[in-house]
């Protein structure tokens, strides 16, 4: 078979004017009536032309309620149709975004209000909560964990067993250790609260030192540093005594302890 | 009808879906089989976004709506050509008329499809393309003209030589086939 370019000159169909062109293309002529060579055309012609039938509108409903949609913004039609979903997506994602940032300034203003946000949050919640009115504790204000006094029984413990200090001034270093430096134990000067100072004394009186007062003020972690203190005092003058007997006959008396 | 359709009466789109969706689609599937109808949805989407500003009887309407639809498939083709994932050889398209049995397949009982594919088959992109536009669009040499970007007595060669090599391949199939 020839290629499609190369149709031979004796299949060539018969010249065609103007108006039969005109009329072949708009089907307006039958193929029996056609020139010579063109009822095929003719033929093909009408097909191609011929009127749709139901298989050519599949999805006619979807597209007419997309052009409703299109012309009324505002209209109950529903739009299946890509570009239309596409807008709606990025409505619902807006919608969903908002809710979502709603909902975590409710939570975080909760939690600034608990005081349970990290110091910068916290001051940052403070500070504009306090413009509207609203006091809110900042991050500084918050005691951290570490300053808390229960935790910090060994470190009680250690200053209770070596320190040199004794009756109100061991108290009042352990009080205040203790309790962070807000305990004022024993910066009386002595047993007694301050006479004619107008306050009123943090424990009972008398008190028998600062030992009670550190007690108060440290939650009873004082008290436990000093019971250490003691028995580690006791066990060292033990230790000592022995010693003392043991080297006696080599050894000048020394001067008695304290 | 017109009127009516720009204020999104669902009559009057109907009406205007039913008169200028087929011949879209069919022309547009003719020039793109496995895209057609995408292209179709595509052009009838931007046919009623652009219907505010059209002015208009409905002979211009069907020349404005072939305009669209003639620049989506060019945009189509640009895409593909930047991809280059066309899995078609424009080439190739011309084989598939001969590859049925034209004996069996007598013109008479041919449906849209073949008739389409025949002609596209048979001519060249470009006088396919003028070609089904004047028949499947009904617009006359000069719109079609002023839609390919081509002067009316360009068209009018080109339409005569497509028909001209249409006859031929027909006659030539009928007799070799």
């Amino acid at each position: 078979m020839n290629a499609w370019s190369d149709v031979p000159g004796g299949m060539r169909a018969s010249v065609l004017d103007e108006d039969t062109i005109e009329r072949l293309l708009s089907a307006r002529i039958a193929p029996a009536d056609a020139p010579p060579g063109y009822a095929e055309v003719a033929r093909l012609v009408r097909i191609v032309a011929g009127a749709s039938g139901p298989s050519d509108l599949p999805q006619e409903e979807r597209h007419v309620a997309a052009a409703i949609a299109v012309l009324r913004p505002g209209s109950a039609a529903t739009v299946p149709m890509d570009r239309p979903r596409q807008t709606r997506s990025w409505r619902r994602r807006a919608r969903i975004g908002g809710l979502m940032l709603a909902g975590a300034l409710v939570g975080s203003s909760g939690l600034a209000f608990a005081g349970a946000l990290p110091d910068g949050a916290q001051d940052a919640f403070a500070s504009v909560f306090e413009r509207v009115g609203v006091t809110v504790p900042a991050g500084h204000d918050i005691p951290t964990p570490s300053e808390h006094p229960a935790s910090t029984g060994e470190e009680i413990s250690d200053v209770a067993t070596s320190t040199d200090a004794s009756g109100v001034d061991k108290g009042a270093e352990i009080s205040s250790l203790a309790s962070g430096g807000r305990s004022h134990a024993g910066q009386a000067g002595g047993p007694q609260g301050p006479a004619g100072s107008g306050e009123a004394p943090p424990v009972e009186t008398p008190n028998a030192g600062g030992t009670q007062t550190a007690n108060a003020a440290s939650g009873s972690a004082s008290q436990v540093g000093t019971d250490r203190a003691d028995e580690r005092s006791a066990a060292g003058s033990a230790n000592a005594s022995g010693a003392a007997r043991g080297s006696s006959a080599v050894s000048p008396p020394g001067p008695p302890g304290p | 009808m017109l009127v009516a359709a720009r204020d999104g009466d669902a009559w009057a789109l109907t009406s205007l879906y039913r008169s200028l969706y087929p011949r879209l689609r069919r022309y547009l599937a003719a020039m793109e089989p496995n895209d057609g109808e995408d292209l179709a949805s595509e052009t009838w989407l931007d046919l009623i976004a652009g219907l505010a500003r059209f002015d208009g009887d409905e002979t211009a309407l069907r020349a404005f709506a072939f305009t669209i639809g003639v620049r989506r498939l060019a945009d189509l083709r640009r895409r593909r050509q930047r991809q280059r994932t066309d899995a078609h050889d424009p080439g190739s398209l011309a084989e598939l008329g001969a590859t049925g049995d034209v004996e069996d397949e007598a013109l008479e009982s041919i449906g849209t499809a073949f008739a389409l594919q025949t002609i596209v088959s048979a001519l060249p992109r470009e006088q396919a393309e003028v070609i089904l536009l004047r028949v499947i669009g009904q617009l006359d040499a000069d719109t079609v003209g002023t839609i390919v970007g081509k002067r009316p007595g360009t068209v009018r060669v080109i339409q005569h030589r497509a028909l001209r090599r249409l006859a031929s391949v027909l006659k030539l199939e009928g007799v070799t086939g």
